[in-house]
């Protein structure tokens, strides 16, 4: 864009200094020097953060030499990640002797103390729950914040405790 | 200052010979590398990569680990997010993997052909064998590596530990980390792994549980809790009380010490500028600035109403001239004379001449010369002008019949004029009389008055604002993960309306066809939708024209009202919206029982829904899963050395619960002793190095020829010995 407004510039100043207007002439020199300046500057500019970014050298380069296959050539673009498998797969096709200690073996046991109650929006004790979206409350101020809450706020809060009923 | 990163590019990979092992921590949170027998690791950064494409060249790039936000915006990262190889503290993804050990051998300098030092890698407890020998795989295909080494990085914390003394040889180390917490036995300087235990809670569940509680205590800021800021705030002010139910009494009863323990954070705020009532010189300055203009506007007027009065002089002059001409002339000159003035006979211009001097009283302010004048006139004036009507219809012909219809109209009109200047009369004067009561109302008792106008200002205010934001889909304000919520809550009724109609118009035509608007009586669909929208700005304007009426009146009479701007009144959606300016409170973010909350779900995952076990009761968990002979002797050597080590375990108090928690659980008067590993974040890694750095590192090694031959099941039974540290 400023290469253009450079020529076009240069044209109106050869036109402008053809017949007797000096005057304009020297203004639109002027100009022609300040927005080539400023043109010089943008790219000095741009010049200056692509040197910052490769001093920065926060990216990976694509070829490496202790590789024995580079990974652009061992996952060529296009192909998606999908193909690894997540860990309940993992887990589902692992068939490992039940005696010995597993991934699934050692995972905890549930809890054998009494849930703790706590108010879902405050986080203090909570004995109370509402009938109808099933949140913990403290008090009867509580209460009131609760009823007011809407329908995504009663979601969330419910989430959180996992106990949110979602409609699939 | 969440993330601690060293990434600088290591220049003396040269002067390690081949045998020198290199030793990676893999952790869920970082990534560790170094050599062995060191104590620090060379190179740590977060274990995620993110492959946005470079703006300028549009090439994909990868970038690991944690990232300067100001060296982003080269990139266009808006479809690539960081990403994890873990899923849970399993490395799954081998692509992302990959690329992570990419940059990692890179800063550690590597360089040649091949990676040619053994390697020692951690793992999660009970690895799933295919992630380990993907893992296997990897780096013996790709890197070339020659021997590799899978320990489990609680393990190797413990090892450490022991032998700096903090703990025995039989013990329980307890490693919250960042995605799950492990418990692990350690008898006779080995893990036994039949006696561990896992939960699936960490310091990633924490930090997710107080950006969640934030956000929705504080929908309109939620745009400040990102994942990064809460681990911040997680890092900074969490703690884990000694007993919950206590605290959170304090809190409740608003103790001193509850304020003692909250914490307030002040998100930037610039008041907004014109709400303070202007000083007394600028009140005078504005009331002598309106003061002119009234003069001006008055001397204006003033001017006008003269000019129109000579005008009007001149004319009435000129007519009463002409006046007096006619009674010079003949009579029968008069129509000839008068033809050249436009007047018609002398009647009418008796008329003009009454008409103009009425006018000129009225613009020089006198009181009417009576309206009974003025109707004696206009009965007069109807004898003349309608002289046709009171003659019955037959006997005139049709021309005169004619002229006595336009009379009859024309008569009409003018009564209906009349007629409606009365009612406006009336109208005034019941105007009149009822500001006469108010102002009566108010001088008796001023200060009621005025609330009770306040009052209704107010409600007036709030309905207009109501309608206002239903009608422009006010349901913002943050909440913006209302993906349950379809379109039709937001749009108002008039919208919902149209969006009907249309889809409906749409769908009722042949099935596959799009032949709307072949028919002419479609077109009326734009009609039907354009009245409803129209209907719906008909409504507000009678609540609106009371607001204005209300306004004026309040400002005549309050000296303190101001009015309310209409813009910032919503401040919190949870609370129904009130009209009240925005302050500084409203920008202080409390964090008070979240410090303690959170942590909170450590001991009690149920909290958040996980069905197992918390940090204390894991240890119970795990001794009685031991399989062991002697009963009580191991127990009790078990617990009198417990090991916590983990990036969790930095919370501050987790000591003390965790003491009193296994007290709960352990028969009485039995020996607990709790100790907080060296570093407990870096101790895995240092455990590591000072493992691979003993001689006999390698046969604990296994090379490539015993992973391809010895296939999977020895890899699955494979475990390194860790007693020889």
């Amino acid at each position: 864009m400023y290469v253009i407004a450079d020529l076009g510039l240069l044209q109106l100043l050869i036109r402008c200094t053809g017949p007797d207007r000096t005057g304009s002439g020297l203004l639109v020199l002027l100009l022609y020097v300040l927005i080539s300046r400023e043109n010089r500057e943008v790219t000095r500019d741009r010049n200056r953060r692509e040197r910052e970014l490769m001093e920065a050298d926060i990216v990976v380069s694509s070829r490496l030499s202790f590789k024995k296959m580079q990974s652009s050539e061992k996952y060529p673009k296009g192909q998606s990640t999908r193909r690894w498998k997540h860990l309940k797969q993992i887990l589902q096709a692992d068939n490992c002797p039940p005696d010995l200690p597993n991934y699934v073996n050692i995972e905890s046991p549930p809890s054998t103390q009494p849930c703790k109650r706590i108010c879902d929006v405050t986080g203090f004790e909570a004995p109370y729950a509402d009938p109808r979206t099933n949140l913990r409350y403290a008090n009867a101020h509580v209460f009131k914040t609760l009823r007011s809450l809407s329908p995504d706020q009663v979601h969330q809060y419910l989430s959180i405790r996992n106990a949110a009923v979602v409609l699939k | 200052m969440s993330f601690v990163s060293r990434i600088r590019r290591q220049t003396d990979y040269n002067t390690y010979p081949p045998s020198i092992p290199i030793v990676i921590d893999n952790g869920a949170s970082y990534f560790r590398i170094g050599w062995a027998g060191e104590t620090e690791p060379r190179v740590v950064f977060r274990n995620i990569v993110q492959r946005p494409r470079h703006k300028a060249t549009g090439e994909t790039v990868t970038v690991v680990g944690d990232l300067d936000p100001g060296l982003m915006k080269y990139f266009d990262c808006t479809r690539s997010g960081p990403r994890s190889p873990f899923d849970s503290n399993v490395v799954y993804q081998f692509e992302i993997m990959e690329y992570i050990l990419d940059f990692a051998f890179d800063r550690l300098g590597a360089n040649g052909s091949r990676i040619d030092h053994p390697i020692l890698i951690t793992e999660c407890a009970c690895n799933p064998v295919q992630s380990r020998s993907k893992m296997a795989e990897l780096l013996f295909e790709t890197y070339g590596v020659p021997a590799v080494a899978f320990g489990v990085d609680a393990a190797f914390s413990y090892k450490y530990n022991q032998l700096h003394g903090i703990c025995k040889e039989d013990g329980i180390v307890l490693c919250p980390g960042f995605t799950t917490t492990h418990a692990i036995p350690f008898v006779d300087g080995e893990p036994v792994y039949k006696g561990s235990c896992r939960t699936n809670i960490g310091g990633y569940h924490v930090t997710d549980y107080l950006k969640q509680l934030l956000s929705l205590k504080y929908p309109f800021h939620s745009s400040r809790f990102t994942w990064e800021k809460a681990e911040d705030l997680k890092l900074e002010h969490c703690y884990i009380a000694p007993d919950y139910a206590s605290e959170v009494r304090l809190f409740q009863e608003g103790t001193k010490e509850a304020e003692e323990k909250t914490r307030y954070w002040q998100l930037p705020w610039i008041p907004p500028p014109t709400e303070v009532p202007p000083s007394e010189e600028e009140i005078a300055r504005k009331a002598a600035i309106r003061e002119k203009q009234g003069q001006r506007l008055r001397e204006m007027a003033e001017a006008k109403k003269l000019s129109k009065i000579n005008e009007m002089e001149s004319e009435l002059s000129s007519l009463r001239f002409l006046v007096k001409q006619l009674d010079q002339v003949d009579e029968d000159d008069i129509p000839t004379f008068l033809s050249d003035t436009g007047y018609a006979s002398r009647q009418e211009l008796e008329s003009t001449i009454l008409k103009v001097t009425q006018s000129l009283r009225k613009a020089r302010g006198e009181p009417m010369n009576e309206p009974s004048e003025g109707e004696e006139n206009t009965d007069s004036l109807n004898n003349e002008k309608y002289p046709l009507m009171n003659i019955p219809d037959d006997m005139l012909t049709p021309e005169q019949l004619k002229d006595k219809k336009r009379q009859m109209f024309l008569k009409s009109t003018t009564e209906g004029r009349l007629r409606a200047r009365q009612k406006r009369n009336e109208e005034e004067l019941e105007k009149e009389r009822r500001n006469q009561l108010e102002e009566e109302r108010r001088r008796e008792n001023p200060e009621f008055y005025l609330e009770e106008m306040r009052a209704q200002y107010k409600e007036v205010l709030e309905r207009v604002e109501q309608k206002k934001r239903l009608k422009t889909n006010g349901s913002s304000n943050g909440n913006n993960k209302s993906g349950g919520v379809g379109r039709g809550e937001r749009l108002s009724a008039a919208q919902r309306e149209r969006m009907r109609l249309l889809t409906t118009a749409a769908f009722d035509r042949g099935k596959g066809e799009d032949t709307f608007g072949a028919k002419d009586e479609d077109w009326q669909l734009y009609k039907l939708m354009s009245k409803d929208n129209d209907d719906d700005d008909e409504q507000p304007d009678s609540d609106e024209a009371e607001l204005a009426r209300l306004t004026s009146r309040l400002q005549e009479i309050d000296p303190t009202f101001v009015q309310k701007v209409e813009g910032e009144s919503l401040t919190s959606g949870e609370v129904p919206p009130r009209v009240r300016q925005l302050t500084e409170e409203d920008y202080k973010i409390v964090i008070g029982i979240e410090r303690f909350r959170c942590p909170e779900i450590l001991f009690h995952p149920n909290l958040v829904g996980i069905e197992q076990v918390g940090l204390d009761e894991m240890a119970g968990a795990s001794i009685r899963r031991l399989p062991h002979e002697e009963t009580e002797l191991i127990e009790e050597r078990l617990t009198s050395s417990i090991l916590m080590t983990g990036g969790c375990s930095l919370l501050p108090g987790m000591k003390e619960r965790l003491e009193c928690g296994i007290r709960m659980i352990r028969p009485c008067g039995s020996p607990i002793v709790v100790v907080r590993a060296m570093d407990p974040v870096l101790d895995a890694w240092r455990g590591a190095s000072a493992f691979a750095a003993k001689l006999n590192f390698l046969s604990n090694a296994f090379t490539k020829m015993d992973y391809e031959e010895k296939g999977e099941d020895w890899l699955r039974k494979y475990q390194i010995r860790y007693n020889n540290l």
